[in-house]
């Protein structure tokens, strides 16, 4: 289940969370994991822009984390939480369950932004995650289509 | 007279896209709540005043959970 | 730290701009000198079927799980600003310049339009 909490232009940012904010179980894969997903994201008009491609979404912040389904520790964690006077670049936090050098635990690892797909294609792809349905490269590759260019600055739109 | 027939070729149906709930406003507030108590045991106020007064060191890497609480505020803060 | 370039003119350009660089591909890895073994491997090597995307191993070196050893989490493009600032920023890599915020700022600028 997606929940999201707004869809109309707004001062401040809505937010898009899955399975109401808790974890949810992935079936299958290398490791018995589950997912935390959440983005936050605002609407942005384009004036110039024919009346259907007049708004556009861009994703503010995201967290995606996994984690050990026992233990509840984390493995990955994908961080994006610009503005703050922290960490503004896309970062993933290797997770200490997964670390035998643990200097390397809580470090900021450089990524780009990361959109859902590409998470969906690691956890299928890499982690051995079984989808729910046999075309999901297609329906992966069709979701990624309404993402637009990753600016340099690591703002993330999807049109 | 028997006819024989092939059975149809069943087409494996795919599981629907799931569907976006929108929440209300006051549906958000409550489910921020429920967040942030089951997470840090506190009510989503209590985490924003928290937030603001800098106890996480305005640090949303502070743990999973502030992360989590963190990106979610616009749900527990007040809107027009 | 390895990258492939191609460099493309633009003959109707001024001399200053005329040439322009594109990344083909990177790779940069982390390497504990001691035993030489991989921390983080950053690579993005699009012709490269199954892992075209831009993505990083965590190397053998830093994992108890070694399920996860070869495979490819996802990045975007790293560029080497990113790494090297990661290193200094992060893992506590000692710069040689004072100002290396400033330069890093300025090559990751220039290097991310390639």
């Amino acid at each position: 289940m997606v929940s999201a909490t707004g869809h109309r232009p707004s001062p401040l940012p809505w937010d898009l969370l899955l399975n109401r904010g808790a974890a949810v179980n992935l079936r299958g894969g290398l490791l018995r994991t589950t997912l935390h997903l959440e983005q936050r994201y605002t609407f942005a008009e384009d004036p110039a822009a024919s009346a259907r491609e007049r708004w556009r979404v861009e994703i503010a912040a995201y967290r995606y984390t996994l984690s050990e389904q026992e233990t509840k520790r984390e493995l990955f964690a994908f961080h994006w939480h610009p503005g703050e006077e922290q960490i503004a670049m896309p970062h993933v936090h290797p997770g200490s369950r997964i670390l035998s050098e643990q200097a390397l635990a809580g470090r900021h690892v450089p990524t780009g932004p990361i959109a859902v797909p590409d998470l969906l294609r690691f956890l299928i792809a890499e982690l051995g995650v079984r989808p729910e349905r046999a075309d999901w490269q297609r329906v992966i590759a069709r979701i990624g289509e309404f993402y637009g260019a990753w600016q340099v600055a690591g703002t993330c739109e999807a049109s | 007279m028997v006819r024989a027939t092939q059975p149809k070729t069943k087409r494996r149906r795919e599981p629907r896209l799931p569907k976006v709930e929108f929440l209300s406003l006051e549906e958000a507030r409550a489910l921020y709540d429920e967040i942030a108590r089951r997470e840090l045991g506190m009510s989503g106020d209590e985490f924003i005043a928290a937030w603001n007064r800098g106890d996480y060191n305005f640090d949303p890497d502070y743990s999973e959970a502030v992360c989590q609480l963190w990106i979610l505020m616009p749900m527990g803060l007040e809107r027009e | 730290m390895d990258l492939q370039i191609a460099l493309k003119e633009d003959a109707a350009a001024s001399p200053r701009e005329r040439w322009r660089v594109t990344l083909l591909a990177y790779r940069y890895v982390l390497i504990e000198p001691s035993r030489e073994r991989e921390w983080l491997a950053f690579h993005w090597h699009p012709r490269r079927e199954g892992a075209d995307h831009p993505h990083l191993h965590p190397g053998s070196a830093i994992l108890s799980r070694l399920e996860l050893a070869g495979r490819h989490i996802p990045t975007g493009h790293i560029t080497l600003a990113d790494v090297l600032t990661f290193a200094i920023a992060e893992l506590g890599v000692q710069p040689e310049r004072a100002d290396w915020q400033r330069v890093l700022a300025k090559a990751h600028a220039a290097l991310a339009g390639t």
